[in-house]
């Protein structure tokens, strides 16, 4: 009988052993499945705050796109169609010289104005640009600037080319055109030097220019300025692509901005 | 009364609280796991409460537990099957479930009926129970959404199984061997100290089902 009750008691207390066993396994895995709800909304958050600044960005980009539209057709091909309208109006058929060279003069305005767009049709088709690649459209942009003869522009590559994604080119492109636009409206620079590098774990894309440079300190500034706005929209930009956007400047010496984008050839 | 009723009497009461709770389920969704669970819970809650009955009029009742042992083998384990998502968790569920049935063939070839109760078969049903109850809950750690698992039914139900089948393993394994013990000398007092270790068992039950049956509830009301 005293061998029984202690079988019993045993066997008891092993029960509840074991019971306080199962519920410590069942508290582990509610603390357990907890942490990792957490972990999944706050993946899910950050996906949803990264879709949000992409569709910011892509609004950004598409005002700046009207804005830039705007100005050429305003600066650029308004301005000429409206020399060759001058130049018809002025026309009389009195002298013949004048005449022919009017309609030359007139040809000359209209065929400018017809490349202009050519050229703002290219510089939004995204198609054309990612067709492209972006070496060969940031070449193109600086074949338009040369035929400004207002710049000396120097272009180099390091290593052996290679493609990056659509995706990547396309915004990189972007950047490149309104660090182009920037040096063109407030450098007052003369040179400018566009450096390509391609590594194989990494690719960079250097722009560099002899203005009047600013104080980057500026950009830190709580109430942005317009500088600095612009160049954390930049950031923004390659922060999609995964690529690091650095701005170097010294009052007098010029600026320097690099785009740097880790790669895998392989 | 008191001892009575937890050691006779709760066992029927905690089937038919699974029952309810098996009701409240298909009520919601009609799932082939979940109707095989209500018809065995079912015929559990009358099963026992006939051996209860038989208790009470001083009759062997261990024929309805050994009877019982492989409908609560596929009847679970066809709930685990359905639950896993992976082959590989399916696969574990089959091995167990062939394990059991071709134990009970030899059990039944071998011994026929038994006078004492099946405790090898039972703590092997513990066993696969608990085991299955650890996969499905690295299932679930694998495999987090955006529900919240208190508002999934399976958990409530696969934790009050671990709690009921590893809680009673040690009882399951070790009762035949008592009752064996002490068939020839079946004194009041010997039978008492059983009737407490089987009150254990029926207050680990109750519990389970208590825990299914609140689930059960949790569930149907946040999922209105």
């Amino acid at each position: 009988m005293g061998s029984l009750s202690q079988q019993v008691v045993v066997i008891i207390i092993s029960s509840v052993f074991l019971l306080v066993v199962a519920i410590g396994i069942i508290l582990l895995v509610l603390i357990y499945q907890k942490k990792q709800h957490l972990y999944v909304r706050e993946k899910e958050q950050l996906k949803v705050d990264f879709e949000k600044q992409i569709l910011e960005s892509k609004l950004e980009i598409q005002e700046q796109t009207f804005k830039y539209i705007s100005q050429e057709i305003h600066d650029n091909i308004g301005q000429v169609l409206s020399l060759a309208k001058l130049t018809i109006n002025t026309m009389a058929a009195s002298d013949p010289k004048i005449l022919n060279e009017k309609i030359d003069s007139s040809k000359n305005l209209v065929g400018k104005a017809i490349e202009d767009l050519r050229n703002l049709s290219r510089n939004l088709n995204t198609d054309y640009i990612t067709g492209l690649g972006l070496s060969i459209s940031i070449e193109n942009e600086i074949k338009i600037l040369r035929n400004a003869a207002q710049y000396e522009i120097e272009v180099i590559k390091e290593g052996d080319p290679y493609r990056l994604q659509h995706q990547q080119e396309l915004i990189i492109f972007r950047i490149f055109q309104e660090v182009l636009q920037n040096i063109i409206k407030h450098s007052r620079a003369t040179c400018i030097k566009i450096i390509f590098y391609y590594e194989p774990s990494s690719f960079m894309l250097e722009i560099s220019d002899n203005g009047i440079g600013f104080d980057v300190s500026r950009l830190q500034e709580k109430n942005k300025n317009q500088v600095g706005i612009g160049v954390l929209n930049m950031r923004h930009r390659a922060n999609l692509v995964s690529a690091d956007f650095t701005i170097d400047s010294i009052p007098g010496k010029g600026t320097v901005v690099k785009i740097k984008l880790p790669v895998n050839i392989n | 009364m008191f001892r009575n009723f937890v050691a006779i009497l709760l066992e029927p009461l905690s089937y038919a609280l699974f029952s309810i709770a098996f009701l409240l389920r298909i009520s919601i969704e009609k799932q082939a796991k979940v109707k095989v669970l209500f018809i065995y819970y079912l015929v559990a809650a009358v099963g026992f409460g006939y051996a209860s009955w038989l208790v009470f009029r001083n009759q062997n009742n261990t024929w309805i537990y050994n009877l019982l042992y492989l409908p609560a083998v596929v009847s679970i384990c066809f709930y685990f099957h359905e639950t896993f998502y992976k082959g590989s968790g399916k696969a574990i569920v089959k091995f167990f479930i062939a394990l059991n049935v071709i134990y009970f063939i030899i059990r039944i070839t071998l011994f026929g009926k038994m006078v004492i109760i099946d405790s090898f078969g039972y703590s092997l049903l513990s066993i696969s129970v608990s085991f299955l109850s650890f996969v499905y809950f690295y299932q679930l750690l694998r495999h987090v959404n955006e529900l919240k698992v208190w508002a999934n039914f399976d958990f409530w139900l696969i934790s009050s199984y671990l709690l009921y089948f590893l809680g009673s393993f040690f009882i399951f394994l070790l009762y035949a061997n008592l009752t064996y013990d002490i068939l020839h000398s079946y004194t009041y007092e010997q039978r008492s100290l059983l009737s407490v270790l089987w009150g254990v068992h029926n207050v680990l039950l109750f519990l389970s089902s208590l825990i299914t049956l609140v689930g059960s509830l949790w569930v149907a009301y946040h999922n209105r």
